[in-house]
Order: C-alpha cells, then sequence, then structure tokens
C-alpha cells in the first residue's frame, strides 16, 4: 500500500511530465547535434526524445564551447524556434498577451544553475531575478531598487504565489563573503559590498562551524546565506501583506551540483 | 522563530518506500528511479497536448474580444484565465512540484550528462556574461539554449545596466566578478518585446509624490526614453514602447563601457559587447555588436557592426 503523499507526488510528476515534455525539448548538451533527431516513438507528440546515444555525445560539450560565440547563439536561437516556438504555437500566442507565472525565483548567476534547466521551468512559468549569491537585500527605499523593483513587480503587478530563493555548491559569492578580511582590506571594488547583504550568515557560520573545513563552512554560509535573504523578503512590506494573507509562500533551496543533490524546505 | 520543514532529495541515499512505487509505474527492477521514461508517462503524452491546446484555443476566442480593449501591453490574467492556463497544476504543491522537477532533471539530464557535470563542479569558465529581463517568457536557456556552463547570467527588470557612477550594486558587483574573475569573452545584454519595465519607463509621469522601486529603477533608462520621444514620438504607445526597448539595449551597452576595467578589454579587444532583441510576438531575434573606437570615421567613438535578425 503506498503513502497517499507518495501517491500525490507520482501522481503530479505523471501531469507535470506531461505538460512540460510538451514545451521542451528533452535537453541538453547534445541538442545542437543533427543525430539527435526525433525517434519513431516520439512521433506522436512530436518531440526530441532524449537520445541513448547522448553519452557518447557527452563529447560534444567542448565542441560546444570551441564553437563561434555568434554561431552558438544563432543554432540556439533556431533550435529554440523550430522545437520549442513552432510546436506550441497557441501557447506562445497566449503568452505574447501577458505573463502570470506563479513563481518568481531569486537564483544565482553562475552559470551552473539556471533554475529553467535544474526545475525546468517553462516560458511564462517563473518570473526569474538572478544576481551573485541569490541574494536579497533587506527593504531600503534609498538603495537595492532593483532587487525591490523585481519584488514589487512580481508581489503587486504579477501576483505570483510563490518566492523562491535557490542557493547552490561551490559559489563564489558566498565564497567571496566567506573570505572578507577582518581587518578591512578590500580585495574588491563592488563584490564585497553586495555580498555583505548577507553577512549574519558569515556571522552564524563563524559562530557555530568554525572548526569544520574551510568548503564545509561556505556550505553552511549557502544554505544560511538562502535563510538570510528570506526573512530579508519579509521587511517588504508587500510580502508581509502577502504572507499574512496567505497568497504568498516563502521557499528556501540549495542545489548541490557536485552530489547531485537538492534540498528545500519552507519558512 | 521561523520552524523549518526540511526535505532533502539525495540519490545517494535511499527511501525505500520508493522503491515498490517505482517499480509499479515503470516495471523497472527497485533501486532505479525513472521518472519521465515510463511506458504510461509516452502514451499519454500526445492526449495531454491535445488537452492543452483544447483549453488554449478556448482562451485564443477570448483574446480576440480582449483586443478591443484599450491597448495593455502587459497585463494581468483575470481569474478564470489562470485556471485555464494552469487546470492541471492548479492542486499541485508548489514544494513538491519543485521536487518532482528536480527528479526529472536529474534523471534526464545530470545523470546523462554526468562527467560533464563533475567537470563543471571544479570550475565554470562561461564565455558569455548575459543580462536579460527578469519577465518569464524569455530565459536565455530557453531562447538561446544556453546550456549549464555557458552563460553567467544576470536578469533584471528590463535587462537594465546602471552606470559605474551609480555605485555599489547588484549589477556593477556581477560585472565585476564575471569579466575580471571569470574574465568572459562576450557580454550580450537581451531585451524583449512587451517589455513591463520599459512600459513602465515609458508610461512614468514626473510625480514626486509617488515614488515606486519600479519608478527608481526604470529611470536607469530615462536617456532612452528621451531618444525614444525624439524620434518616434509621432508614433502609436506600443511603438514607441518598441523602439525604446531596443533604444535601451544600446544605452546599457554603452553603460557598460562606464566601468573602467569593460573599457580597457573592450578597447583591447579581450571583451566584446552585444546586443539582442526578442520579439515573441513574431519568434524573431536581432543581434548586433558594438563596435568601439576602432578606426571609425569622423572621430565618433561608438558604432554598430554584425547586425543579423533571425527568423
Amino acid at each position: 500500500m503506498m503513502p497517499a503523499a507518495w501517491v500525490r507526488s507520482i501522481g503530479s510528476l505523471v501531469r507535470s511530465n506531461r505538460r512540460r515534455a510538451a514545451l521542451r525539448p528533452a535537453i541538453v548538451l547534445s541538442s545542437l547535434d543533427s543525430r539527435n533527431t526525433p525517434t519513431k516513438s516520439s512521433a506522436q507528440n512530436s518531440l526530441p526524445r532524449p537520445d541513448k546515444s547522448s553519452s557518447r555525445v557527452s563529447a560534444a560539450p567542448s565542441t560546444l564551447t570551441e564553437m563561434d560565440p555568434m554561431v552558438r547563439l544563432t543554432s540556439g536561437f533556431q533550435r529554440f524556434k523550430k522545437e520549442v516556438y513552432e510546436k506550441n504555437a497557441a501557447l506562445f500566442t497566449q503568452l505574447a498577451d501577458g505573463q502570470s507565472p506563479k513563481f518568481m525565483v531569486f537564483a544565482c548567476a553562475d552559470s551552473r544553475v539556471c533554475p529553467s534547466v535544474v526545475l525546468d521551468f517553462q516560458p511564462g512559468e517563473a518570473f526569474t531575478v538572478r544576481n551573485i549569491a541569490n541574494m536579497v537585500p533587506p527593504y531600503d527605499q534609498t538603495r537595492y531598487s532593483g532587487v525591490g523593483a523585481a519584488i514589487e513587480y512580481a508581489v503587486l503587478h504579477l501576483k505570483v504565489e510563490n518566492i523562491v530563493v535557490i542557493g547552490h555548491s561551490r559559489c563564489g559569492g558566498i565564497k567571496g563573503l566567506m573570505s572578507i578580511k577582518e581587518d578591512g582590506t578590500r580585495s574588491s571594488a563592488f563584490i564585497e559590498d553586495w555580498v555583505k547583504v548577507c553577512l549574519p550568515a558569515l556571522e552564524k557560520v563563524k559562530a557555530n562551524h568554525s572548526a569544520l573545513p574551510f568548503e564545509d563552512q561556505c556550505t553552511h554560509c549557502e544554505k544560511e546565506a538562502v535563510n538570510v535573504s528570506l526573512h530579508n523578503l519579509k521587511t517588504y512590506p508587500f510580502v508581509k501583506d502577502g504572507l499574512e494573507k496567505k497568497k504568498l509562500k516563502l521557499i528556501g533551496a540549495h542545489y548541490n551540483f557536485v552530489a547531485g543533490s537538492f534540498d528545500i524546505w519552507e519558512v | 522563530m521561523a520552524s523549518l520543514f526540511r526535505a532533502s532529495l539525495d540519490f545517494a541515499a535511499f527511501d525505500p518506500s520508493s522503491i515498490e512505487a517505482s517499480s509499479r509505474f515503470s516495471g523497472k527492477p527497485s533501486g532505479a528511479i525513472k521518472i519521465g521514461s515510463s511506458p504510461l508517462n509516452l502514451g499519454r503524452l500526445s492526449n495531454a497536448r491535445l488537452r492543452i491546446l483544447g483549453c488554449v484555443e478556448e482562451k485564443h476566442t477570448s483574446t480576440r474580444k480582449a483586443s478591443k480593449e484599450p491597448f495593455r501591453l502587459t497585463r494581468e490574467f483575470t481569474e478564470s484565465e489562470r485556471w485555464k492556463l494552469g487546470n492541471d497544476e492548479q492542486d499541485l504543491d508548489p514544494f513538491e512540484e519543485l521536487k518532482s522537477r528536480f527528479k526529472s532533471f536529474k534523471s534526464q539530464n545530470y545523470e546523462e550528462n554526468l562527467v560533464h557535470y563533475q567537470n563543471l563542479a571544479e570550475q565554470q569558465s562561461p564565455k558569455f556574461m548575459v543580462i536579460a529581463c527578469a519577465d518569464s517568457r524569455v530565459c536565455p536557456s530557453n531562447i538561446l539554449g544556453f546550456q549549464p556552463g555557458e552563460a553567467f547570467t544576470v536578469r533584471n527588470i528590463a535587462n537594465l545596466v546602471p552606470p559605474f557612477q551609480h555605485g555599489a550594486s547588484e549589477t556593477s558587483a556581477a560585472l565585476e566578478f564575471a569579466v575580471n574573475t571569470l574574465e568572459v569573452a562576450n557580454i550580450l545584454v537581451v531585451g524583449h518585446s512587451r517589455c513591463g519595465g520599459i512600459q513602465a519607463l515609458m508610461s512614468m509621469k514626473n510625480d514626486p509624490g509617488s515614488r515606486s522601486f519600479i519608478k527608481d529603477w526604470v529611470s536607469i533608462g530615462k536617456s532612452a526614453r528621451l531618444s525614444t520621444e525624439a524620434a518616434a514620438g509621432n508614433l502609436s504607445f506600443e511603438m514607441q514602447c518598441r523602439h525604446c526597448e531596443k533604444e535601451s539595449i544600446n544605452g546599457s551597452l554603452l553603460n557598460l563601457l562606464t566601468y573602467p576595467w569593460i573599457e580597457k578589454r573592450v578597447s583591447e579587444a579581450t571583451l566584446s559587447l552585444h546586443g539582442g532583441y526578442y520579439d515573441f510576438i513574431n519568434c524573431t531575434f536581432e543581434k548586433w555588436t558594438l563596435v568601439y573606437r576602432e578606426r571609425l570615421e569622423g572621430g565618433s567613438k561608438y558604432a554598430i557592426k554584425n547586425r543579423s535578425s533571425w527568423s
């Protein structure tokens, strides 16, 4: 007898995979390879299915990175147009009218952690802010208008239902925070100022985990910084209001691409 | 103190309660959770897609009616429209939804390309820094196909770059990291059609009483608004916004050059600056490169080259 929660999650998985498979070609690193043409079994839904030869084609990534950058962009766009846009014309007609994402996402600018890839967000699903170390500064009308504007737009205009802050492993911004010198000497013009938004995370790690190796301290800091950002979100009046009215949910997460794991928690 | 509910999805540690469930659905021997590849899922895909299109067909009719209303570039969907869009996912707990999406990514992408991810875990060396809008419809990974490791990506409202003189900010920190630490070879600023941020910029009135974060932020693009009004002031509001969307990309490119470390690398030709414009109404992409000081006629400092349009 399967636990009820598992039944629900399998059901939701089947439903969500159905819909998402209709929009996104199944990935990824062999995507520019003309060998990856749709197989017969996928003819019904006319989507490329994962090519089993992709493990062979994993040599392709180095080929991709050697490609001329402009050629890379052209081929990336052409593929999107052919495999996704034109095959979902009705949806894109709808999206052209307006967006109604359920999620607002804060993710790091790191090239390895795009939430559209890791969490398979399709066009229209997630209003996404990306900055160094996925930080949310506290409400301050005199600064950080970039983040403030994004939250204001997402909560008041788009009326998102969930705000997710996703940290990740080997984050250079968190490493920079952990490396800030106590004697006040600076090694950067702007990076240190920015990552100090999550100074409370550094302090907590130093208080509780100073005996650990530096890399483990960084991992703790990556997660603590997400909590600091979630706490800072609550200082925005419109977020606080949404939480009180139960129209908004805050979720924290940490993507570990070294271990291949994903922690997720609600506040 | 907020209470935390933590769920950890670590595939190294196996959940025994999932074994029975997975083998019932996929027929695979226990020990393997493969999600999204069972015959059950494949068989239902075509029906599901027709169902989605069926929902959208109804919406399309209402769109034609809506076009008689005063034009609004970005609008919130009504409750019934939201229902049609997300009907089959309305009852999904977002927490569970994100968990299941990661499981799919892990099995269909991460594990299929493990060597590549292990290399990436050691370091990233992207060739691109991309500055794109936070709009849910324009993720550069989707529209330009960027794979993990390829593009260091900043996303904010209206893909704006404040000038160096504005001082410390999230954008200046990202520029410093991308250019000085990662040493990207290209910065691409991507704008798009029907941008709510540009619309806000073009609609802004000079009213000191009403302040908002949005107004403060989009004011960065005010020179784009001025040049738009000068060049296209006689056109419809929608056409002016479209013009401003492209002007502000160029404004951001010029603001990039106000950063000394960027200006230096562009002069030395180790860094190129590009603009891009994604039109999701027609599905076209225009791309151009900024030329800086390079033997330009008449003493110009800037020019555009390699303009191309993909459709």
